[in-house]
């Protein structure tokens, strides 16, 4: 076995690890150093993409009367990834949902906050009904310009790039670690996994129950990204006694209760598996089992039944399957 | 000498008539073949058709299989944590435990 660095910081509200093996190639850094540089940069990339700092680039941004603004490259590239997600969605998971998520309360980071009881939340909840799109979706105003390092969008459209944010930290962090023989990139649940080990020797990640915390699930999974969407972390009680959370159905700005309380996403990237678990959460089961049947996820129902779904509930197809189911 | 040569005569013209005979009948023979077999009736291939068993006609049967693992947890189970991911370790030591994906 080859030495491993594993290293756990806190950072975009949630636990971030890093799990990295030996370089590849000669002259790369040790993990520990590597390690150390890469904290340094998903905190550095939470701190520019905040919503809730009012120094960041995004608040910058959000707060600019121009219709063009100048933007840097992790902006850009964390917007296109919003924009990108909704596309991908169809619109579901919208990053453009500013505005309806202060009015139901979440202005501020919750970060440290003790969480309203999921199971009183649901047993207040509307009957279930799945997301639907905004009719007139404001998300396809936003335009990124790269050649001129500007974003475009009507003044006072604000963005919010948190819906992708881990996912796309976790791909970035990858990408800077291609050079090593296996590594696991965490962002608060959203991780991507590579490198040349791994694909030999694909690695294990549970998968845990939003009610229980308990491990419901062990994915096995040689390179990609594997995310996780829930209702019993962002979840608080409103002031008229309600409960609400950080997930919207995008036609009336309001939490959805869709008959899932979390999804489970596999897909090539972090970006795109947090996208489709999200995708997952708001279509409620129907629209789930169609979002993760090409790559494989896990959903739970709002009753607590868990169920899988696509390559991995068939066992062993593609580059992501299960290998046992811990029930 | 003058009979012989009457003699000859008769025998040459009935040797020449069957000759003829033979050859209109494998004519008229011929003629008959080739219509049939340029009508697609050729005998010889319908007999080797008949002869021949026909294959036997494979059957594909394709069986989806879906697998749907329903895991009833009780709801008033305790939460019960999973392997601390929280945990440290320096360079040389092993991944203490699995990464977990869960709701952040």
């Amino acid at each position: 076995m080859s030495p491993v660095h594993d290293t756990t910081f806190h950072s975009m509200g949630s636990d971030v690890r890093l799990i990295i093996e030996q370089p590849l190639l000669p002259g790369l850094e040790r993990p520990a150093v590597a390690a150390e540089r890469e904290r340094g940069y998903v905190e550095d990339f939470a701190a520019r993409l905040s919503r809730f700092r009012p120094d960041s680039e995004l608040c910058a941004l959000n707060a600019d009367p121009a219709h063009e603004v100048r933007a840097s490259l992790l902006l850009r590239t964390a917007v296109a990834a919003g924009v990108w997600a909704a596309d991908r969605s169809g619109g579901l998971v919208d990053p453009t949902l500013v505005g309806e998520i202060e009015a139901i309360g979440y202005q501020d980071s919750q970060d440290g906050c003790t969480p309203a009881p999921l199971a009183d939340a649901l047993a207040a909840a509307p009957p279930p009904r799945p997301a639907r799109p905004r009719a007139r979706a404001r998300w396809r105003q936003i335009e990124i310009d790269h050649e001129r390092g500007t974003v475009r969008r009507p003044p006072g459209l604000r963005i919010d790039t948190g819906g992708t944010g881990k996912g796309l930290a976790a791909d970035a962090v990858a990408h800077r670690l291609r050079g090593y023989t296996r590594f696991v990139v965490d962002c608060g649940g959203d991780i991507a996994v590579g490198g040349v080990g791994y694909e030999l020797e694909p690695i294990a990640i549970e998968v845990e129950h939003p009610l229980t915390g308990e491990c419901v699930h062990t994915l096995r999974l040689a390179r990609g990204g594997v995310a996780t969407s829930g209702l019993n972390v962002r979840i608080w009680r409103r002031a008229d006694g309600t409960f609400a959370h950080h997930l919207l159905d995008p036609s009336s700005g309001e939490p959805v209760w869709s008959g899932l309380i979390g999804a489970t996403a596999l897909a090539a990237s972090a970006l795109e598996a947090e996208t489709l678990s999200k995708l997952a959460l708001l279509g409620g089961p129907e629209g789930a089992r169609r979002a993760l049947a090409e790559h494989g996820g896990v959903i739970v129902h709002d009753d607590g039944d868990v169920e899988l779904i696509g390559p991995i509930g068939v066992g062993g197809r593609g580059w992501a399957h299960a290998i046992g189911s811990a029930a | 000498m003058t009979d012989r040569g009457d003699s000859r005569k008769p025998h040459s013209r009935a040797v020449l008539g069957a000759l003829w005979a033979t050859v209109a009948v494998f004519l008229a023979v011929l003629a008959v073949l080739a219509l049939r077999v340029g009508s697609g009736q050729d005998p010889a291939l319908r007999a080797r058709a008949a002869a021949t068993p026909l294959p036997p006609r494979k059957v594909l049967v394709r069986r989806i299989y879906e697998r749907r693992v329903i895991v009833h947890l009780p709801a008033s189970s305790p939460p019960q944590p999973m392997q601390a991911s929280q945990q440290v370790s320096g360079a040389g030591g092993y991944a203490s435990s699995l990464p977990v994906t869960r709701t952040s």
